[in-house]
């Protein structure tokens, strides 16, 4: 009599065999996690790179939109990925800089503009005052359209305030610290980003995906910090990450402090970058000398949809 | 330090040279590779058996230093490492169940008196396996599959899974009656033990 574990093998035919191209695939991904990594290239220190901006003294001033579309404005064009399947974190950051490759892109001039729209995901107002640093409450949140404007020579920010658009010149008493545009559209490889990221300007230091939500980025330039990142050991997936609008995004980061996985989004399907997230993956307490901060696993904290990273002629602009 | 690799190296051996030569870790790749993809693919499909499989050595890799050697075969952590990665493939798999439990068998009990009267054509009844797979828990169902498509001992699932022996023992225990109650042999068999 033939017993049931037979029968199971037998019932659902011989074993499968993998395609070579599967094979080649993970073969090559094995290969390229035994490479050698440089130390010291992940640095979890944010850089406050337009936080400066606060102290500016404010001149508000209406601009007429042109409407006219920018030829740089993010288009994929391309639909077959390198990894139809990717199989490890280094896979889908390739399907990343490839997509990011195939943006359309024409080198800003140095009068022109990196226009960021973002929707931040955030507590209402008053429950986010009384708890700053609290997770989003679920019921308790809101959608917050950012609009920011950085010149593309660093003299000149812009931002929507109460509606209104708000322009600030650097000079005087205001100024404000931002990456030099000669210094960002250099990083055209992983290798110049890990050589910048190695050795910074005194006056930064350097959180590559903060600064992949606040410049507007060559796709080159884009790719080679995704390709650089696809290096890092700490690197995590997270296939089911849910973004903003609903749509379902793959999140790709690290782990910071031991319990909160800092992501970039990306789309599912196309790989196209649309937002950025902080989510707690692990219970965790925080002690503080007034109170304890109590973490739960899924907490989010932070939540951002880029809905527009372009370059524009002047502020106010938006397409 | 110059490494050869002899044909006696056991698994143990090349994940302990794998410590100090990555490389070393390829040979353990080669070995295993292909079964890992093919149990995979039985529970998953090929295409998310192409992300399994991959994903398993990737991790292997990274855990290389923590690898007990005294087991010599590497398959029962190899095999532990993929099943973990297929758990979070759940709905996948109940849903390639549920697929094989509506297609009819390609080839059914043939005429042979003697095959009819000796034994069943386990062919027929794929779709009622699928069926009462489909119904099993995942800690169970990765307990029997382990055993029947891994071809591993109980004792080495147990390893795999990082569960007790006198667990592996009852969960197998129970999948295999699941098994014979989905093929109307539960009687007969139960005797045979």
């Amino acid at each position: 009599m033939m017993d049931e574990i037979t029968m199971l093998r037998e019932a659902f035919g011989p074993d499968a065999a993998p395609s070579v191209t599967a094979e080649t695939r993970a073969r090559t991904a094995l290969v390229e996690r035994m490479r050698p990594r440089r130390p010291g290239r992940h640095r979890k220190t944010a850089v406050a790179l337009a936080a400066a901006a606060a102290i500016a003294v404010t001149a508000t001033v209406t601009v007429r939109s042109l409407g006219h579309e920018h030829p740089s404005a993010q288009r994929v064009t391309a639909n077959v990925l390198p990894f139809a399947h990717p199989a490890n974190v280094a896979q889908y950051f390739e399907n990343a800089a490839w997509t990011a490759e195939r943006r359309r892109w024409v080198d800003p001039r140095p009068e022109q503009f990196m226009y960021t729209e973002t929707v931040e995901l955030r507590n209402q107002r008053s429950y986010e005052n009384n708890n700053p640093n609290g997770a989003l409450v679920p019921g308790k949140t809101e959608n917050r359209r950012v609009q920011q404007w950085n010149r593309v020579d660093g003299q000149v920010q812009a931002e929507i305030r109460g509606g209104k658009l708000e322009v600030v010149q650097r000079g005087g008493n205001v100024t404000w610290d931002r990456l030099k545009w000669a210094d960002i559209s250099a990083l055209t490889t992983p290798e110049k980003v890990a050589n910048w990221v190695d050795h910074p300007d005194a006056a930064f230091s350097v959180e590559l995906t903060a600064m992949i939500g606040q410049y507007v980025l060559p796709p080159k330039v884009q790719a080679a910090i995704f390709r650089y990142l696809a290096q890092q050991p700490d690197m995590r997936l997270n296939p089911d990450a849910v973004n903003i609008d609903g749509r379902p995004a793959i999140g790709l980061g690290r782990v910071l402090e031991g319990y909160l996985a800092q992501e970039l989004l990306f789309d599912q399907r196309t790989y196209a970058l649309i937002g950025e997230r902080v989510v707690a993956i692990a219970d965790h307490v925080t002690h503080g000398d007034d109170a304890d901060l109590v973490s739960h696993k899924g907490d989010v904290y932070r939540q951002v949809l880029y809905t527009k990273m372009i370059i524009v002629d002047r502020p106010g602009d938006t397409q | 330090m110059t490494l050869t690799r002899t044909q006696a190296d056991t698994d143990a051996d090349l994940i302990e040279q794998a410590k100090r030569a990555p490389e070393r870790f390829t040979a353990v790749f080669d070995r295993h590779y292909r079964h890992i993809y093919a149990y995979a693919a039985r529970r998953l499909g090929p295409d998310l058996a192409e992300d399994v499989a991959s994903e398993t050595f990737l991790i292997a890799f990274d855990r290389r230093n923590r690898y007990d050697r005294s087991h010599a075969d590497a398959r029962p952590w190899l095999f532990g490492i993929a099943s973990n990665l297929i758990a979070r493939h759940a709905r996948a798999e109940t849903r390639r169940y549920q697929a094989l439990a509506r297609t009819p068998a390609a080839n059914v009990v043939d005429g042979d008196a003697d095959a009819i009267a000796g034994r069943l054509d386990a062919r027929a009844v794929r779709g009622r396996l699928a069926a009462a797979l489909e119904e099993l828990s995942e800690p169970v169902r990765s307990v029997l599959l382990l055993v029947a498509w891994a071809g591993l001992s109980q004792a080495e699932v147990a390893t795999a899974l990082r569960i007790p022996p006198g667990t592996a023992r009852s969960r197998l225990h129970k999948a295999r009656q699941e098994m014979r109650r989905a093929l109307g042999t539960a009687d007969r068999l139960e005797g045979d033990e």
